[in-house]
């Protein structure tokens, strides 16, 4: 089934990832073989955990493969990785010179079993720590079936060109990559997740991946930080524990055939009279919550005869209640912005601040609050190249919303970060020595913040409303007129100089001293508005920078702008 | 919003937050950093919707003034 079994350098066949730096190399032919030849192929994988040889097959549905290939280390032991891409699962080999195999090969093998019948990636691809490595292949051979069948040669594919692979992301085109925080996949090669997520109802944590196009995975972040919620459940049974204000509370009561009720009696004299409880203290904001109650207001109050379930702010009202004598059931549902109680506040007429001359009451039971919408504050932006510098803020009023009131951030109609100018920000520790790049997708109106930073760096907006690429005593390059708006940032340093680009075009140059800094902060003195990806290398990248066309572009500036349309 | 105190005391009014969350997540523990005025004489930090401060007499203001704000390096 699969194409090209001892041909790895068959590039019709096995496309090379990634694919603009960072490319595996095949050797053909180079090395002795299992059979005694010399047509086994020495492979280069780079020092980067998704390099990798791929073929994508066709395959039935539920159905048990074997994906097996000879290998051997060049010397000592070596680790791969045999993966089927599509199923997000892998196995890890190790190749030894001494294999059972004529000249030390040994026959690794893999299986799996497929989903749904149609195109499946495999894969033999770099071990997850990442450094260079040389493998010697021949004989790949896919069969179906748990084990192994006896080898048999496939020829290579004649004509034709290479598939596209299913998701092709940053990684999976560009080697070298140092950092990497977006919303978009860095490779399809990797199970990753984008991002750690607070939501606010509850201060549960999840972490939130990518769905099948490589964009941040909105259903599953959606669906956990609005997952509904229990703010507050009565119980009057045998005590009560509402709040109240000008009267008094008590526990099992019965009224109207029912028990165990709420009863609020109210003062004699003039004031607002409520009580209830404090559902929505640091919920609000915006967000949703249904509110189930059962209320009973006798007819026999002298004064009262109206019961508004409300917060105090007068546009989260939840119902009013004026039937008497019998109980009403109560299920809406209300946004709550500025409100924290949930208040059951006995009305005379339209009087909020009545005068009753005796005392009135009425009955409550089965009081439920259920928030039905959160925020949703982001606590680690991954780092998705596995070189494990994730951006994190363990500190709740400093970490910026990827879902805001129960809705998705947005710029540009994709997933973002929203940083609030006050003091949201991420550490980082990212070192970066003579010959880095930075590239940046944001939307920042605070003049003297910046998108990257340390105690010593300045990657952003200056204070004068220019870009600003600087390190202290090391270049400091300031000009062009800062975007209001999203713009792709990039800032190379080539070890001479210093440049700014602003979707493609030049800002600014500098002569540059630079030795060596570390970058600790994604926001410093904290942006405002929205962040949806960064890159750092620390590797000069002027030869790979490219250009920015509208709609689409080349190099790297160009994968960036084709993705997040900014230009 | 934000309190405006010495530094102890905006310190223990986070300890005080902090314990009346109780954070139950993986990585979010702790509710804010204190922030020092770039004279040094005084202490701010952001207040929590639902946890006043009402014992240690910390100044309540909506907005911190720009003198809160670090000058950067020209």
């Amino acid at each position: 089934m699969l194409k090209a079994s001892e041909e790895f350098q068959q590039t019709d066949d096995w496309v090379r990832y990634p694919t603009n730096s960072q490319t595996p190399t095949v050797n053909a032919d180079s090395r002795p073989d299992p059979n005694g030849g010399t047509t086994a192929d020495q492979v280069g994988l780079t020092a980067n955990t998704s390099a990798r040889l791929q073929q994508t097959v066709t395959l039935s549905a539920s159905t048990e493969y074997t994906f097996s290939v000879h290998a051997r280390a060049v010397s000592g032991t070596v680790d791969f990785r045999m993966r089927n891409i599509t199923l997000k699962d892998a196995e890890v080999k190790t190749a030894t010179t001494t294999g059972p195999l004529t000249n030390g090969f040994t026959r690794f093998t893999y299986k799996f079993t497929t989903g749904a019948a149609g195109p499946y990636e495999l894969a033999l691809q770099n071990d997850s720590n990442a450094t260079a490595k040389d493998v010697i292949f021949w004989g790949a051979m896919l069969n179906q079936g748990g084990t192994a069948l006896d080898y048999e040669y496939a020829a290579p594919t004649t004509g034709g060109s290479a598939p596209a692979p299913a998701y092709a992301g940053f990684g999976d085109a560009f080697g070298g990559v140092t950092a990497y925080y977006s919303l978009r996949k860095f490779t399809e090669a990797e199970t990753l997740n984008a991002i750690r997520v607070r939501r606010s109802s509850d201060d549960a944590e999840q972490d939130i991946g990518f769905d099948a196009n490589g964009d941040l995975d909105t259903t599953a972040l959606t669906t956990f930080v609005n997952a509904d919620v229990n703010q507050y459940t009565s119980d009057f049974s045998s005590t009560e524990d509402l709040i109240e204000t000008n009267g008094t509370g008590a526990a099992a009561q019965s009224v109207g055939g029912v028990d165990d009720a709420y009863k609020f009696t109210t003062i004699t004299g003039t004031g607002q009279m409520f009580t209830g409880p404090s559902p929505f203290s640091g919920k609000g904001g915006g967000n949703s919550f249904r509110i189930q109650a059962d209320v009973y207001l006798p007819s026999t109050n002298a004064e009262i005869d109206k019961v508004r379930i409300w917060t105090g702010y007068g546009a989260e009202i939840v119902e009013e209640i004026t039937t008497t004598d019998s109980w009403v059931s109560v299920d809406q549902t209300v946004e709550v912005v500025n409100g924290s109680t949930l208040r059951f506040q006995a009305f005379d007429g339209s009087d909020l601040t009545p005068t009753t001359t005796e005392a009135n009451v009425f009955y409550l039971k089965n009081i439920v609050v259920t928030q039905t919408t959160a925020d949703g504050a982001v606590t680690t932006w991954y780092d998705q190249t596995g070189n494990g510098n994730d951006a994190t803020n363990a500190t709740e009023s400093e970490q910026p919303l990827v879902v805001s009131g129960g809705t998705l951030v947005t710029e540009n109609s994709k997933a973002a970060i929203d940083f609030d100018g006050v003091n949201d920000a991420f550490a980082i520790s990212v070192g970066i020595t003579s010959g880095f790049a930075v590239f940046g997708v944001y939307k920042n109106t605070k003049d003297g913040s910046y998108l990257l930073g340390s105690p010593n760096a300045q990657f952003g907006r200056r204070g004068t409303s220019e870009y600003r690429f600087h390190v202290a005593g090391s270049f400091s390059t300031n000009g062009g007129a800062h975007s209001n708006n999203q713009v792709l940032f990039t800032g190379i340093e080539d070890s001479a100089n210093a440049t700014i680009y602003a979707n493609g075009i030049q800002q600014a140059q500098a002569a540059s001293v630079f030795s060596s800094d570390t970058l600790t902060l994604i926001s410093r003195v904290n942006v405002l508005g929205n962040i949806q990806e960064i890159i750092i290398f620390n590797s000069d990248q002027s030869a790979n920078r490219g250009t920015v066309t509208t709609g689409g572009g080349t190099g790297i500036e160009g994968n960036i702008n084709t993705y997040f349309d900014i230009v | 919003m934000w309190y405006i105190g010495t530094r102890e005391e905006v310190t223990a009014y986070n300890e005080k937050v902090n314990e009346a969350k109780a954070y139950k997540g993986s990585i979010t523990s702790n509710w804010a950093n204190p922030r020092q005025h770039p004279d040094g004489s005084k202490w701010a930090i952001v207040a929590h919707s639902t946890e006043p401060d009402e014992e240690s007499g910390l100044t309540l203001v909506e907005e911190l003034t720009e003198d809160w704000t670090p000058i950067e390096a020209p």
